[in-house]
């Protein structure tokens, strides 16, 4: 069957002859084509090569943030680099704020060593005291206050200013100071209590699963919290309320007796 | 590109192939390498597209549009001489159904419908008068496959390769053409009148199938 096709084909030529004038066409086409600029991601070019303002970009971004980071450590309030220089510190020093207050204070002194006046002091003097404030370095406010009762002279804000912000730095130390003592005591306390009143829950619900509605157990019942309630004497009135509030709501029907022995 | 899913024998066993001392210039967009694979493969393409369009000049721009998507592409080509011939023949049939596409887009054109003088005198190819309009009642993608397997010699995996297709359905194309063709020759020697009247709208009714397949 396949073979008196392929008879069929047997004169038939594989090719034709091709003219040198189309020749000559199709070739000059083909070099323009092989000799243009490749397009896109052409065979050669590397990546590196494609992308090299996005790396050089990239490179200069790199090296320039230390060095933008160190020439930024000795600028002060006003100038170009100082939110460099603040930035930095926020990421390298976020648990000294000490040291950061050092450093308000000292750019501080340099600038009116400097005798710059205006805003950029004024700021200065404000950022100094919010560190100061924050850190509680109370040390550092004298110097402060020098530089700003020259900066201001006879400034009544000034003078009003200052006594606030230490007062409320004082203020809050012993208000922390005192708070901490109280907290400490209290939560071994309630902690005490509430194990209590777990046990006694518990007796409970063993008692109440062992025998229901039995006058012995019942008495029980009222001798434990006749205990815990002389115990809770020792404690403030307000964890008694809770614990008052805990027996109702834990010892659900048979609580009758416990909270009169409660009340007397 | 669909690559069959057997490897085909020639392949397996490697045969040297003309091409394969080229492959390496045309990776490397070496212009002597295109002007040696130039003269090498225009004569079958050329032969392979005026069969396929009956038309010189529309052959002859599907063969470059072929040479040209070579050098566009050449850095990404990967395989020997012998799938380097079945990547141009299938860049050449891709020109051939644009060709094919645009006709049915402006059928008013006036295209080499029924050429005045013989295809075969104009084409200088020897084929005679009676199988070019035999296959010219062919469908494209028939045409396409009985060229190639009888005329350029590849077989059933390099034909679906440039086809796009499998080896079955090239196979069983193959078979209805050649049973086509041999029914339109015993016809032919009886009445002898021009059965290539009917190749336009052979083309234009299957471009939707041979596109598909």
């Amino acid at each position: 069957m396949k073979g008196d096709v392929d008879k069929l084909f047997d004169g038939v030529r594989a090719e034709v002859s091709v003219p040198e004038s189309l020749r000559e066409r199709h070739l000059a086409a083909i070099c323009r084509e092989l000799n243009a600029p490749p397009v896109g991601a052409a065979r050669g070019v590397s990546w590196f090569v494609r992308h090299r303002a996005a790396l050089a970009w990239l490179t200069t971004g790199i090296t320039a943030m230390p060095v933008a980071a160190v020439a930024s450590q000795d600028a002060l309030p006003g100038e170009v680099l100082y939110p460099v220089k603040r930035a930095v510190e926020v990421v390298a020093e976020p648990f000294y704020p000490r040291i950061q207050a050092e450093h308000r204070v000292a750019e501080l002194e340099r600038l009116a060593a400097e005798g710059v006046e205006g805003d950029v002091i004024e700021e200065a003097i404000e950022a100094a005291r919010a560190a100061v404030a924050e850190t509680r370095a109370d040390d550092l406010i004298p110097r402060i206050d020098e530089i700003a009762g020259a900066a201001y002279v006879d400034d009544d804000d000034d003078d009003d200013d200052t006594p606030p912000a230490t007062t409320g730095v004082v203020e809050g130390e012993e208000g922390s100071e005192v708070a901490e003592p109280s907290t400490t005591t209290s939560m071994p306390a309630s902690e005490e209590d509430s194990d209590d009143d777990r046990d006694g829950r518990d007796d409970d619900e063993r008692d109440d699963d062992g025998t229901d509605d039995d006058q012995n157990d019942d008495r029980d019942d009222s001798n434990d919290h006749d205990d815990d309630s002389s115990e809770d004497d020792d404690d403030s009135d307000g964890k008694k309320d809770e614990k008052k509030k805990k027996d109702d709501s834990d010892d659900g029907s048979d609580d009758g007796d416990s909270d009169a022995d409660d009340g007397s | 590109m669909g690559r069959p899913r057997w490897p085909s024998l020639r392949r397996v066993i490697s045969v040297p192939d003309p091409l394969d001392h080229l492959v390496s210039g045309i990776r490397e967009r070496d212009d002597q390498a295109f002007a040696d694979l130039y003269d090498a493969m225009a004569g079958p393409l050329l032969a392979f597209a005026g069969r396929m369009l009956r038309d010189r000049g529309a052959a002859e721009d599907a063969v470059q549009q072929a040479f040209l998507e070579l050098a566009r592409a050449s850095h990404r080509f990967e395989g020997d001489g012998r799938s380097l011939r079945s990547w141009l023949y299938r860049a050449v049939r891709f020109g051939v159904l644009d060709e094919v596409r645009r006709r049915r887009r402006h059928p008013e054109e006036p295209h080499e419908r029924m050429p005045d003088r013989p295809f075969a005198e104009a084409f200088d190819d020897g084929m005679s008068p009676q199988l070019e309009s035999a296959l010219a009642a062919l469908s494209p993608r028939q045409r396409a496959i009985v060229l190639l397997r009888h005329v350029h010699g590849f077989d059933g995996a390099e034909i679906a390769e440039i086809l796009g297709s499998n080896r079955a359905a090239v196979y069983a194309a193959g078979s209805r053409a050649e049973a086509t063709l041999r029914r339109l020759l015993d016809g032919a020697v009886e009445s002898a009148s021009s059965p290539a009247s009917v190749s336009v709208e052979a083309d234009v009714i299957d471009l939707g199938g041979a596109r598909e397949g």
